[in-house]
């Protein structure tokens, strides 16, 4: 990449409720937004808990289905505001959700599971006139949608893009997981001996990029990359390769070769395999010992579509506070022990880039490299 | 900078659509002569190329479409195997997997979850299933579209190829619905095109 692509705003509604500093301030502390499903208590489904968005946040009339556009919306508004408020007229709208809104699906509504029309929707209420793409990638849909806007940018078809990831707990979501016994019945724990598959979560990120660095918080996008397993539609490669391969693509595509990362933001779901051969396929990458690393899905619940841009959210801040947070949730590691996982909040010993990886259903990889 | 189309070339192409099933691989035939309605079935790809794929009766309906469209192309023919590591996929969608949707909402109505159709509840998830037989291990994008965008995924094939990210592109419009639904109208239909730079 040749342009630099900064981040000039940023947005996000999550188990921890509205707003980015919430957000991260509670992941940097270690808490967790997973707890005794409420809202989705009656869905007949595997697992007794899940990170939903609080009670507080949606108003009390909200139907069901407009959930996920009240999270995408808020989260949207929030990045607007503090990139100052772009012009909204040549602002271009990424949007990544696994399912958008379902109504139509399951109940009445016009929905149809098509994020596209989440999009419009959300493009037409805000008032952005600079074109809308809508990317359904599985769970590496936000980094997919990051890389999407960022090539777009560098291009120079557009200045600048908001790039919202968003995705609303919903039974049909949880009683699919249930199905292919890839629910923890507890909270999950990546990477743990214990795991037992995924605690899904909700919620909405949002980031403004531009090219206008005057308008940087400070970090910018200087690389991505994607790759696809090739082996199976859920199942992981075993060794990792495509997830290293997504990896690699995007330390090339930044110009940096692996001993420039500084700190590795993981995909890390709870399910044995993916836990398994992502430390399998980073380790590999990395020729040994890789860079601090640590996920975030044991505190927000694995959010979907939501999840590529709030853990982006993570791996900016682990920049500007140079610090690796702690994977919750981790008493007893059991992958290749040359993931460097943290355990206890650790200060970097330097903090000028980190990689963000994803990996989802169709073999689909992604990787994105972020600079301060 | 905008993506254009220098230097690159349509390598192979097809299309499966609610006549019949033909590409670049030489493949040209109707759903009459297969004496089956479009999108077809499990016996499909047999039918048509006369050898056996161990998994496609049990894919969505969308997906066995796509596999169709890319084995009528020919990717096996046309597409080196050094290249493949390389090659990224590219694929559009109005529809999405929206049979698959109600597939498996009705089997949780019925108490009864499908599970094998779940994983097809993505709309990527055909596009992992086009991986996996020909190898392609390059980027892989999947836009859900409004119907005034199609042409989403080869305006972005182009520009993985003008930046050097993919030396060659599997793009495909995909939109397969096998019933009717309040709001989205029965349609099959997936246009592929090898670009390659």
């Amino acid at each position: 990449m040749t342009t630099r692509v900064v981040i000039a705003g940023r947005g996000a509604v999550t188990g921890f409720g509205r707003g980015t500093r919430t957000f991260l301030d509670a992941t940097f502390r270690g808490a967790s937004a997973i707890a005794p499903r409420r809202r989705t208590a009656p869905f007949a489904v595997p697992t007794s808990v899940a990170a939903e968005v609080p009670a507080d946040v949606p108003p009390p009339d909200l139907p069901p289905h407009d959930h996920a556009f009240f999270f995408a919306k808020v989260a949207a508004e929030e990045a607007l505001a503090e990139a100052n408020e772009p012009a909204r007229g040549s602002l271009a709208l990424v949007l990544a959700s696994t399912k958008g809104d379902l109504s139509g699906v399951v109940g009445n509504g016009i929905g149809l599971g098509q994020p596209w029309r989440l999009a419009d929707r959300l493009a037409h209420s805000l008032g952005i006139g600079g074109g809308v793409t809508t990317i359904s990638c599985a769970c590496a849909s936000g980094l997919v949608a990051i890389a999407t806007a960022a090539r777009r940018i560098t291009l120079g078809e557009i200045t600048h893009a908001l790039v919202v990831g968003v995705d609303a707990l919903h039974e049909f979501v949880m009683a699919g997981f249930g199905s292919v016994g890839a629910l923890d019945p507890e909270p999950c724990r990546p990477f743990d001996r214990a795991r037992r598959g995924v605690t899904l979560g909700e919620g909405a990120g949002a980031l403004l990029l531009t090219r206008d660095t005057s308008r940087s918080l400070g970090v910018a996008i200087t690389g991505h990359g994607g790759a696809n397993d090739a082996c199976h539609v859920t199942g992981p490669d075993r060794q990792g390769a495509g997830l290293a391969l997504a990896a690699r693509r995007a330390l090339s595509n930044a110009n940096l070769t692996t001993s420039d990362v500084d700190v590795l933001h993981v995909h890390g779901t709870g399910t044995e395999a993916n836990d398994a051969t992502e430390a399998i396929g980073l380790a590999a990458l990395f020729a040994g010992r890789t860079p601090p690393a640590f996920g975030t899905k044991a505190q927000t619940g694995h959010t979907l579509g939501a999840a590529g841009v709030l853990e982006s959210l993570v791996a900016i801040e682990a920049l500007q506070r140079g610090i690796a947070a702690t994977n919750v949730g981790l008493a007893d590691p059991s992958v290749d022990a040359r993931l460097d996982l943290v355990r206890e909040p650790r200060r970097l010993e330097r903090s000028r880039r980190a990689l963000k990886v994803a990996s989802g259903f169709g073999g689909v990889q992604a990787a994105v490299v972020f600079e301060a | 900078m905008t993506p254009d189309a220098t230097n690159i070339t349509l390598a192979a192409t097809a299309s499966v659509d609610r006549d019949g099933i033909r590409g670049s691989s030489g493949v040209h035939t109707t759903w009459r002569e297969l004496g089956i309605a479009a999108p077809g079935d499990g016996r499909t790809f047999r039918a048509v190329f006369g050898r056996s794929d161990e998994t496609f009766r049990r894919l969505d309906v969308a997906s066995r479409v796509l596999v169709l469209a890319c084995e009528a192309a020919g990717l096996d023919r046309f597409l080196p195997r050094a290249r493949r590591v390389d090659t990224a996929l590219v694929v559009e969608t109005t529809i999405g997997c929206l049979d698959a949707d109600l597939q498996f909402a009705a089997s949780l109505r019925a108490e009864m979850c499908d599970a094998p159709i779940f994983p097809y509840t993505l709309p990527s998830t055909c596009l992992g299933e086009v991986a996996l037989r020909h190898g392609l291990r390059g980027i892989s994008t999947c836009f859900c579209i409004a119907p005034s965008e199609r042409g989403t995924a080869e305006l972005e094939a182009r520009r993985l190829l003008t930046t050097g990210e993919a030396p060659a592109v599997l793009v495909a419009t995909l939109d397969v619905l096998a019933r009717d639904v309040d709001g989205a109208a029965r349609e099959c239909l997936a246009n592929v095109q090898l670009l390659v730079r």
